[in-house]
């Protein structure tokens, strides 16, 4: 296998039933993605980001096309790939140890329990839960569940990790923080990561290429974008580096582009916002 | 003293014995026409804070003051926008405006009330959608209607929790350009509470990051001395603004990362004095061991 194709995603289609026949989706969708690379995919809501990622982790099947993983389709769920959602659906009956160790009985079928609760333990203490081994998710804050999520992912150590706008649910600032924690956990064996996102900070920080989809219907790989900055990553060196700046931009231009392209394409069928063209009405002042 | 004045307050939650301290010595002072924004995590006490300024709730310690008066509960005077809209289901976008301006207002004649309150569904570009109960609107617009009934008031201070947390990215930025014009047009006193630290530095004159909790202050407040109207792609370029955001962003994680430390401690502490330290042992042993 060449790990310069570790994942190839060819000509991938999916379409849903709609009342009006079938509506496509994505459409023509084409990617290939490195061993050890981490690719996020950003859009605006609704245009299929996710819909891609689900197939690749095997819960969709696609209506055409192809995902092959080390060389071989994908047709199902399977333990190579994790999948890391935006809630990170945790039992919450059983402390955040349990969890993971449940997690692990199906990927290390053969170990003993002492081993499955030695590795669940190493990977919450790498995620900054040492202390919280025995707490109940209804003790933990948002942050600190979805901390757990990424552990139990980690420790299961899929060959790639597929994240669905894994910090879509938390503030800004807590955002930050579980994005250091990711990298700190890819700097250490180097999985590949497909990640779907709508933050254009996150995508940029995180990713070695940010691919930009068009807005649904017929969506697909508008541009991709390189990010060269340095790693590891270190937020003040980044915060400070024009290039930084200059990539976030060229994201946000993509996505305004397909804001105002969608708005004429697409109007919504029932209730148009108040469009923004009204003349401002100038308010007295009081 | 300026027009909205907290010194040294404390505020806390839970009953004696198992009290959480939310707010430790908090001091802000706000000038009369001026938008300052804190940002924070979730969890840290920002709603707090406002429910305070809002007469909602009182602090233990310290003194509230707006206007020169101390805050002794809620008025119209102190409009308040929260994220989850609270608008009553079964009312026009024009009559919840309305309701509040009936309230505020009784003794204006009833067609006076209604231009009123037709004025500001107006200003927040609800016009179209005067007639529509709030279901048949989106998260965004029921926002304005949110915005618009706190500013028919005509409230001295209008206080803004994280109005546009609950909206996509899109709808945000558009809120966001209507909130600048409003408040540019309007002069009003604003108060913002946000976890976003762009859309505190986009919209404020002042912006104050309120450090991680328990027992959360407010950090050192930083100028946002940047020419309006703002425009969020030209601030991208504006060393300024990449300077004021670096500086808040790091002032609020260096904080988390203390709060947690000085959590782990505590914690270390307590299980050294308990006798028997079964299961306690565990995480040290296990952090040592690799995978």
């Amino acid at each position: 296998m060449n790990p310069q194709k570790f994942l190839e995603i060819w000509q991938l289609s999916k379409a849903f039933p709609g009342p009006t026949g079938n509506v496509p989706v994505v459409e023509g969708f084409n990617l290939t993605v490195a061993e050890g690379e981490i690719v996020s995919l950003i859009g605006h809501s609704g245009c299929g980001k996710s819909t891609v990622l689900s197939i690749v982790a095997g819960l969709t099947q696609p209506t055409e096309g192809t995902v092959i993983m080390g060389g071989r389709e994908v047709t199902e769920p399977g333990t190579d790939r994790g999948v890391v959602f935006q809630s990170p659906c945790l039992f919450h009956w059983m402390t955040a140890l349990e969890n993971v160790v449940l997690g692990l009985e199906q990927a290390m079928p053969k170990a003993t329990q002492a081993q499955r609760k030695e590795k669940a333990g190493y990977y919450l203490s790498r995620v900054g839960l040492g202390d919280d081994l025995h707490k109940r998710p209804s003790e933990l804050s948002a942050g600190m569940r979805q901390r757990v999520g990424l552990a139990r992912a980690f420790a299961l150590s899929p060959r790639m990790l597929l994240l669905d706008e894994p910090f879509g649910m938390l503030d800004s600032i807590t955002r930050c923080e579980l994005q250091d924690v990711l990298l700190q956990l890819w700097r250490e064996d180097k999985k590949t990561l497909l990640l779907v996102t709508h933050d254009v900070d996150e995508s940029v920080f995180l990713s070695d290429r940010v691919v930009m989809m068009t807005s649904g219907p017929r969506a697909h790989v508008g541009e991709i974008m390189e990010v060269a900055l340095a790693r590891p990553r270190e937020r003040h060196s980044v915060l400070d580096d024009p290039q930084f700046y200059e990539l976030r931009e060229r994201l946000i231009g993509f996505l305004e582009g397909q804001a105002d392209h969608s708005a004429t394409a697409l109007p919504r069928a029932s209730t148009p916002p108040p469009s923004a063209a009204r003349p401002v009405r100038k308010l007295s002042a009081a | 003293m300026a027009f909205i004045e907290l010194s040294g307050v404390c505020k806390g939650y839970g009953r004696a014995g198992q009290r959480t301290a939310v707010l430790e010595d908090v001091n802000l002072s706000i000038e009369q026409g001026e938008l300052v924004s804190i940002v924070g995590y979730s969890g840290a006490g920002k709603t707090t804070l406002v429910s305070l300024m809002a007469g909602l709730s009182f602090p233990d310690k310290g003194t509230v003051f707006v206007g020169g008066k101390p805050v002794t509960g809620p008025s119209p005077e102190r409009g308040v926008v929260f994220q989850n809209y609270s608008l009553l289901p079964w009312l026009s976008v024009l009559e919840n405006v309305q309701l509040a301006v009936d309230q505020v207002f009784p003794k204006l004649s009833k067609e006076t009330r209604r231009a009123r309150a037709m004025k500001f569904v107006e200003m927040v570009n609800l016009g179209p959608a005067a007639n529509k109960r709030p279901r048949e609107l989106s998260g965004g617009m029921r926002q304005r209607v949110s915005v618009a009934r706190a500013l028919s008031m005509e409230p001295e201070l209008l206080l803004l929790d994280e109005p546009f947390g609950a909206l996509d990215a899109l709808t945000r930025g558009v809120l966001q350009g209507e909130l600048q014009r409003i408040s540019q047009e309007s002069g009003k006193t604003m108060l913002l509470i946000t976890n976003d630290v762009d859309e505190g530095i986009l919209l404020s004159d002042r912006i104050i990051p309120l450090g991680a909790g328990p027992r959360a202050s407010l950090g050192p407040a930083t100028v946002v001395d940047i020419e309006r109207p703002r425009e969020r792609k030209a601030l991208n370029h504006d060393p300024r603004f990449r300077a004021i955001r670096l500086g808040v962003l790091e002032y609020l994680l260096e904080s988390g990362k203390q709060k947690r430390a000085e959590r782990e401690a505590e914690r270390a502490r307590v299980e050294q004095a308990k006798p028997s330290p079964s299961g306690a042992q565990e995480p040290t042993q296990i952090a040592e061991v690799s995978p």
